[in-house]
């Protein structure tokens, strides 16, 4: 049984990709396509990992990571954050948020893969 | 693990047109004076998309475009400016160029690079709060200059070449002579990498030229990034290393442990990915609370530094993080050897589009943001349309079946064979519904046209300096997605030349007691079978004055007391403007008149109204569809032919002295005052045995391009709906023919192109009667 991952992203391109990239080293991918689709499947379904982009329409990243953190399931899972850009203003508002860690857009899948592996294995 | 990203490019593809579309009606709509919040968010969104997507799908070309307009859209989100008529204008020309660039990716043209250059400094200097000096905006090909970008390369040496001095400094210096560069990695013999950060006007393209004598151009990558990233961040990456004295746990205050022992960290500055100390989820490092030894940057940093030893690693946690998942081993390739000299720190131009402190409404986002993809991604399917063909011809075979069993069992007694019946009637109501249903499928809202109306009539009225006011109405009415491309043409000639030749000037309009603002009106709605598409301007109207004078310049038989719709009609004819002057936006040698034969074409008529001094309306009428036509079959001699029902007007037998015969022209027949010319469809088709005596067959009265003729045909046989095929594609073209259906009996019917075969009569009638005249 893989460990799951949440993919949260407005992207479908992109979803697609971090969705095909996971699914082929051996996770199970489940996909959401804003911030509130990705707090109903986080609810619906616990993931081992939860990959959110920040901006969205409905909920963004941010407020996605802060809600899942009141939850008491998702009180400790790692929870990365894609972000364009690594700026401390983002980095204090993620981690204030919450969220276990970032990756910066763009990334291969490659990197997203020793990323994933680092912190679930 | 190789993942091949080309699969994912037609997603990407499909999600960028939506993204440019939704962008530009969003733009269209913006209300420059006081733009919603919302709006501007969701217009930042789109090209923050479509800058996240090409960027990992590695079309470079487009993340710069959006990264120069992401830039402007959030200065306007926030608030620090004000939208301009003339961003609004920078934008949608940033949207042509993404799209055009978006089509080369996909094959199409090369997307012309001045047109690019020119609109990302548009957009640089629109954020800057400058306005660009004139000559700057002028978007000639010498002036235009690509903007300067920021890039970091990275390329593989070849490994003869890696060893070599003398060649490395050859490349650098060639790199040199086309951008500022700052070396992070001099390529070695054990990692033949050459990294640098070059700042340039040029293009990626030329760089990768500069490089593709030392490297496999597959190998090249050369990333644009941010001249606020590109400026090293101080601390290198995100690596939050708890304080000995503060609680830990201390969720802010972290401070950075780079120390001036640790230069190798500059060269990570878009890391790309961190984890932050104590954030929940980190996994679990051996020196969690030591500080990290590694940072000191020496080679050979331990495998449990994430990051450190990752050139452009690209991600982080925050340290010791509740949930701490047990991975520590890091995928790190050997550390650079050599640590370059940070670059110079600058703050400047910092974005900040993931800064939580902008207030990004969060509640009330619009059910329209979403896209369609993601709205629609399980309610609907993506179908190619062959196969929706291929089931369309399926249900027509399966209709002429119906027609068939019908027709065959038409003689049975109603008694006996009652069940048969009824399964037949069953039968022919099935298959007229999956006949309307597979029609359906292939049906388009007008709204698919439509949506292009906006940003025509923005910019041709802004050249033309003339106020107008674009309003749609009915644009859920649906009609065949060919007849949906092929209509868009005609609608957009119409509309040019209600915006050129019918809304006057602001100054006309309030001289003539109209508002300034005129109105442009498109309408769509179903009549009976067929749809109705007008074009409603409330401009000047028709000029009968000038078009009789003009008529009667080029020699058209015309005479003043014309009724006004045959005045109408003249425009028309080929070649017939009546422009004063010719202008860039109608008067281009296309007419009226391919704008009619293009509506004939599909089956369809078209006819103007027009009051002075109240505009004008064009109404277009349209059949539904190309694969079913309601038609009245006629029997000629031994031969059916279907007629199409649109444009039969009436049915009758003549009486012998209505009929009269003119020298030249031959034989006219007197219905309620008209003479209308005969056309006897037997002596088109040559038909042995069809009947020579109007008054002992049928006359049908048709519309034709220019008024009415009367068809002569043996009988009428009845009206049905018919299932078209392609006579062109299945045997040749055929003069006088549409294209064919298999009737009930298995038969095949041509379907007659009325106009065609009005105009081969009147030819026929000429020679023939023409002759006699000669004789006489």
């Amino acid at each position: 049984m893989g460990k799951v991952v949440l993919t949260v992203d407005d992207s479908a391109s992109i979803r697609q990709m971090v969705s095909f990239t996971l699914k082929s080293a051996g996770y199970e991918v489940v996909e959401a396509v804003d911030g509130e689709d990705g707090l109903n499947k986080a609810k619906t379904k616990a993931a081992d990992l939860v990959l959110t982009d920040q901006n969205m329409p409905k909920m963004d990243g941010i407020t996605l990571i802060k809600t899942l953190r009141g939850l008491p399931q998702y009180k400790s899972t790692p929870i990365l954050v894609l972000t364009t850009e690594s700026s401390d203003a983002m980095k204090t508002a993620g981690r204030s948020a919450g969220a276990t860690g970032w990756l910066v857009k763009p990334f291969d899948p490659q990197k997203l893969l020793d990323v994933v592996k680092k912190v679930i294995g | 693990m190789a993942i091949d990203m080309s699969q994912f490019y037609q997603v990407f593809f499909e999600e960028a047109k939506e993204h440019l579309d939704n962008m530009e009606s969003l733009l269209l709509a913006l209300d420059v004076d006081a733009p919603s919040l919302d709006d501007l968010n969701a217009i930042f969104r789109a090209a923050h998309s479509i800058k996240g997507g090409s960027g990992t799908f590695g079309f470079t070309d487009m993340t710069e475009v959006t990264h120069v307009l992401e830039t402007l859209l959030d200065r306007l989100r926030k608030g620090e400016l004000q939208p301009t008529t003339e961003m609004v204008d920078a934008f949608l020309t940033a949207g042509d160029v993404l799209r055009a660039q978006l089509e080369h990716h996909q094959g199409g043209p090369e997307a012309d690079p001045a047109a690019i250059a020119d609109v990302c400094q548009r957009l640089e200097h629109l954020a800057s709060d400058e306005t660009p000096a004139a000559s700057e905006t002028a978007s000639s090909p010498m002036a235009a200059a690509h903007p300067v970008c920021h890039y970091r390369i990275e390329c593989p040496l070849a490994l003869e070449l890696a060893g070599n001095e003398q060649a490395i400094d050859n490349l650098i210096a060639g790199l040199g002579e086309l951008a500022a560069i700052e070396v992070e990695h001099r390529p070695t013999p054990a990692d033949p990498r050459l990294v640098a950060l070059l700042t340039t006007d040029k293009q990626p393209a030329e760089l990768r030229d500069a490089l593709d004598f030392y490297a496999s151009g597959d190998d090249i990558a050369i990333h644009p990034v941010d001249a606020a990233a590109t400026a090293a961040e101080d601390e290198g990456y995100g690596f939050f290393v708890e304080i000995a004295n503060e609680p830990a746990g201390a969720g802010e205050g972290f401070s950075t442990s780079v120390t001036p022992a640790a230069p190798a960290l500059a060269s990570t500055e878009t890391e790309g990915f961190g984890f932050f100390d104590e954030a929940p989820g980190a996994p679990a490092s051996a020196t969690a609370t030591e500080g990290y030894g590694f940072f000191d940057a020496a080679p050979g940093a331990p495998a449990n530094a994430p990051a450190a030893v990752h050139e452009e690693a690209g991600f982080g946690l925050f340290l010791d993080a509740p949930g701490a998942g047990g991975a520590s081993a890091s995928p790190a390739p050997a550390a650079p050897a050599t640590a370059p000299a940070a670059p110079p720190a600058s703050q400047a131009g910092r974005r900040a589009s993931d800064n939580p402190s902008v207030e990004v409404a969060k509640t009330g986002r619009r059910e329209a943001d979403k896209t369609s993809t993601t709205s629609s991604a399980e309610s609907s399917i993506r179908v190619s349309v062959e196969k929706v063909d291929q089931l369309i011809n399926l249900v027509g075979e399966l209709v002429i079946t119906q027609a068939m069993l019908a027709q065959s069992t038409q003689h049975l007694d109603p008694v006996e064979a009652e069940r048969i019946l009824a399964g037949i009637d069953l039968l022919a109501r099935n298959t007229r519904d999956l006949q309307e249903s597979v029609m359906s499928i292939r049906m388009l809202p007008m709204s698919t046209v439509f949506s292009r109306f906006p940003r025509v009539v923005r910019d041709l009225a802004g050249k033309l300096g003339k106020q107008v006011e674009l309003k749609t109405l009915g644009e859920n009415t649906e009609l065949d997605k060919g007849l949906i491309e092929k209509i868009a043409d005609p609608l957009t000639h119409l509309v040019r030349n209600s915006l050129d030749h019918g809304i006057e000037t602001p100054e006309k309009r309030l001289a003539a007691g109209k508002p300034a603002k005129g109105t442009i009106t498109l309408k769509a709605a179903h009549q009976g079978g067929n749809i109705i598409i007008e074009v409603i301007d409330d401009g000047a109207g028709l000029n009968r004055e000038r078009i009789l004078n003009k008529a009667k310049e080029r020699g058209l038989a015309v005479h003043d007391n014309m009724p006004d719709q045959e005045v109408w009609q003249l425009i028309f004819a080929p070649g017939f403007s009546t422009a004063e002057q010719i202008t860039d936006v109608s008067g281009r040698g296309v007419g009226m008149d391919v704008v009619k034969r293009n509506i004939e074409g599909m089956g369809g008529k078209v006819e103007l109204h027009s009051a002075e001094g109240f505009g004008t309306r064009t109404v277009i009428g349209l059949p539904l569809t190309l694969a079913i036509l309601d038609g009245m079959s006629v029997g000629v001699g031994d031969e059916t032919y279907i007629v199409p029902l649109t444009l039969v007007i009436e049915s009758l037998q003549p009486a012998a002295d209505d009929i009269k015969t003119i020298a030249g022209e031959g034989r006219v027949v007197h219905i309620r005052g008209e003479y209308l010319p005969l056309i006897p469809l037997g002596a088109v088709f040559n038909l042995e045995r069809a009947l020579d005596d109007p008054t002992r067959g049928i006359v049908m009265v048709v519309e034709v391009e220019n008024g009415k003729a009367a068809l002569f045909v043996d009988e009428l046989l009845g009206q049905h709906q018919v299932v078209i095929k392609s006579l062109e594609s299945n045997y040749r073209k055929v003069p006088g023919v549409s294209g064919a259906t298999i009737m009930g009996d298995g038969r095949v019917a041509l379907i007659l192109d009325i106009a065609a075969v009005a105009r081969m009569g009147l030819q026929i009638n000429r020679r023939k009667y023409g002759q006699n005249q000669l004789a006489a």
